[in-house]
């Protein structure tokens, strides 16, 4: 692929604006796939995210959904730096990120924090809850004295809705709900400003996950936080999310504010995703299930995917142009703040473009 | 419900596992029943005993499981049945699917020869009958090009046909009843929705009873005739499908639903319920739900209250619930009954 002038800005594609905290333009990462055998050459390569533009605004939260392949993970990690992208810019309060060593990136990551799935697999079975906590502390060299990383330590465990007591448990003693909030108070140990947050609440149930999610919403109010919030339960996602990006087989098809992403979706993707989602009301979701646009086939392989729109070959509006010509984004509204890339979008009256 | 024996009765069913913590009362005196034809949505959260309780059913369960009670399938009791019984039933009369179609498939056979010996275990066909019947049961659930997927391996079908192969599978024996465990979680939504539609169809064209398992109120909402809503292994609340969801009458079932984000409209604020569920190896002595409840009154604490009726059950499935205390949110909006729960919903406070 072209490697992109990252210098220039890029075209306004997702309706924000210059000043966001963290921007990210055109970001492509791929994954080398090796042939069978012992030498395992690479044959190929596999483009999980393509050309990704998103913008993270200071105390905004920006939800990232799709479903299972199509890079929102990878976007994730790449906008971090945990893996490489190709190409692309990602700058975090003006700074570009991609391309920096790991070295140059150490002092960032006490801005740039991470919260993952697994309460389980991200935390140190052998550490108790009060050096999870102190690890990151410990890594910046944030405080000098025991003293005060021990009240740091205890004031994130208050944070999270945890007790002092707590601090000296493994993090086999607490429940999935409590092991999460673990970990959110190790992003939160250094203070960051951009928290990714990777399927934080999936694996809870739903009525421990609500107290997660209105911990992340009461961090993000008292301590201005910056969330990328990548989910593909699309209830959560729009009810935590100022805006929503739509992923599909590594692009982004729609992005703009929830309500009018989830209210007027223009993609037909985003459609048949929002229709998918089965309601908790019987009547309702009966009704919904008669009018249910169900699609066929599942995600092709992102090492192979179709020419022009990649969502064509389960799209039931697709024609011949969406197999010859990749769609850009375009806007919805005139001030561009939701757009969406579909030749033949939803809710246009003759859906030609 | 009609004069006709249930197709399934389950009486009293309590299973327990021995740990080295002491015994996990899994299951605790459950009982319901299937009639012919019906679909009993089975909701709960990890935990809650309700997959255990049906994987009781076909005595799909680790030899240590003790198990007590009565299930009764088409009148025949099947606990303490012998190994030939639930055998003759399982795959046949009785079929399962389970929620990773990968670990119920042998990676090292076709999906099609598998179908074929699940066909043969049953029934007295010819091999050739046994993969002609394979085939048609792919063709049933709306697999492409049947004849050459059936001779292909599970990892060369993606996780969506997979579990449609799982349900052909389920099906080639013409099962009385299915018993569907979390079928469509490990998927993603727009290929659950495949799913569930094909699920409906095989169900609906062969007459069988189901009974579908799952955490997903979504699922089971547009799904069954009648919902069962399980914590700390026992029954809490049942009743037909709108019923519950649209009067629920256990605040735990309120706690439930008002937890859950709206996917068609802007929320406030989530409302979760405080605390965790109980353990199954030391439950509380009265309501296992008194701990987290906000309605909880010391009665609640000292025994736990039987099933209730709170309406039908003459013409009709009866609505009932373990809950002493059913009449106030029968009175009032249940709404706002987890919003005094505090700012993130634990029972620890933040110190803020």
């Amino acid at each position: 692929m072209s490697s992109a002038p990252t210098g220039t800005p890029a075209p306004v594609t997702d309706g924000a604006h210059d000043g966001a905290l963290l921007q990210v333009r055109d970001l492509t990462t791929t994954f080398p796939v090796r042939s069978q055998g012992v030498i395992r050459r690479t044959v190929g390569r596999v483009q999980a995210v393509t050309e990704v533009s998103l913008d993270v605004d200071e105390g905004e939260t920006l939800g990232l959904v799709g479903e299972s392949g199509c890079g929102k993970s990878t976007t994730g990690r790449s906008v971090l730096q945990l893996v490489r992208p190709d190409s692309g810019s990602v700058r975090y309060d003006g700074r570009e990120l991609v391309g920096l060593s790991p070295k140059e990136m150490r002092p960032l990551r006490r801005e740039l924090a991470m919260v993952f799935q697994d309460p389980f697999g991200s935390l140190d079975p052998r550490l108790p809850v009060s050096e999870l906590i102190a690890e990151p502390l410990r890594i910046h060299r944030v405080y000098s004295d025991e003293a005060s990383l021990r009240a740091r330590v205890d004031e994130l465990l208050g944070l999270v809705g945890l007790k002092p007591e707590h601090r000296s448990r493994y993090s086999h003693e607490f429940s999935g709900g409590q092991r999460q909030r673990i970990g959110i108070a190790r992003a939160l140990a250094a203070e960051p400003r951009v928290i990714v947050l990777d399927e934080p609440v999936s694996a809870l149930d739903v009525s421990v996950q609500a107290g997660v999610v209105n911990l992340l919403e009461d961090l993000q109010e008292r301590l201005g936080l910056s969330y990328l919030f990548i989910a593909h339960d699309l209830s959560v996602v729009r009810h935590i999310s100022d805006r929503v990006a739509v992923m599909y087989l590594g692009k982004v098809v729609e992005v703009g504010d929830a309500a009018s992403v989830y209210d007027n979706p223009r993609h037909p993707y985003t459609r048949a995703l929002l229709s998918a989602v089965p309601l908790p009301d019987p009547a309702a979701e009966r009704r919904r299930r008669r009018s249910r646009v169900v699609l066929s086939g599942e995600i092709p392989s992102p090492a192979d995917p179709p020419s022009g729109c990649r969502f064509r070959t389960r799209c039931p509006k697709a024609q011949q142009r969406c197999a010859d010509e990749v769609p850009v984004l375009r806007p919805s509204d005139p001030v561009g703040r939701h757009t969406f890339a579909c030749h033949f979008p939803e809710g246009d009256a003759d859906s030609a473009a | 419900m009609s004069e006709a024996a249930p197709l399934l009765e389950v009486e009293g069913l309590s299973v327990t596992f021995p740990s080295e913590e002491g015994d996990v009362h899994a299951v605790r005196d459950v009982s319901f029943a299937v009639a012919a034809g019906e679909v009993l949505g089975v909701v709960g959260e990890s935990g809650s005993g309700k997959s255990v309780s049906l994987m009781a059913v076909p005595r799909l369960l680790p030899t240590s499981a003790r198990v007590t009670g009565s299930v009764r399938f088409d009148g025949t009791e099947l606990v303490g049945a012998d190994q030939d019984t639930l055998r003759s039933l399982r795959g046949a009369d009785v079929a399962v699917i389970f929620q990773d179609p990968m670990s119920s498939l042998n990676p090292v056979h076709t999906v099609g020869r598998q179908i074929a010996e699940a066909r043969r275990a049953h029934g007295k066909v010819s091999k050739d009958e046994a993969w002609a019947d394979a085939v048609a049961a792919l063709a049933l659930v709306d697999i492409p090009q049947p004849e050459t997927r059936a001779k292909q391996y599970p990892h060369e079908f993606s996780g969506g046909m997979r579990q449609r192969a799982m349900i052909a599978m389920a099906m080639v024996n013409k099962p009385r009843l299915i018993i569907a465990d979390e079928p469509t979680t490990a998927l993603d939504v727009t290929v659950q929705a495949q799913v569930l539609e094909v699920l409906d169809q095989v169900r609906v064209e062969s007459g069988a009873s189901m009974v579908l398992v799952s955490h997903d109120l979504g699922v089971v909402a547009g799904t069954a005739d009648r919902v069962q809503v399980m914590y700390g292994g026992t029954i809490v609340e049942t009743g037909p499908t709108e019923e519950v969801f649209d009067r629920p009458r256990m605040p735990y079932t309120v706690g439930l639903l008002s937890s859950l984000p709206a996917v068609d409209q802007l929320g406030g604020r989530l409302q979760p319920i405080p605390g965790a569920p109980p353990s199954l190896v030391a439950l509380p002595a009265g309501c296992s739900f008194a701990p987290r409840c906000p309605l909880v009154e010391d009665a609640c604490r000292e025994a736990e209250p039987p099933l209730e009726t709170v309406a039908g059950g003459e013409a009709g499935p009866a609505h009932q619930t373990r809950c002493r205390r059913w009449p106030v949110l029968a009175d009032g909006s249940t709404t706002d009954l987890f919003a005094r729960g505090g700012a993130t919903g634990n029972d620890i406070e933040v110190s803020a």
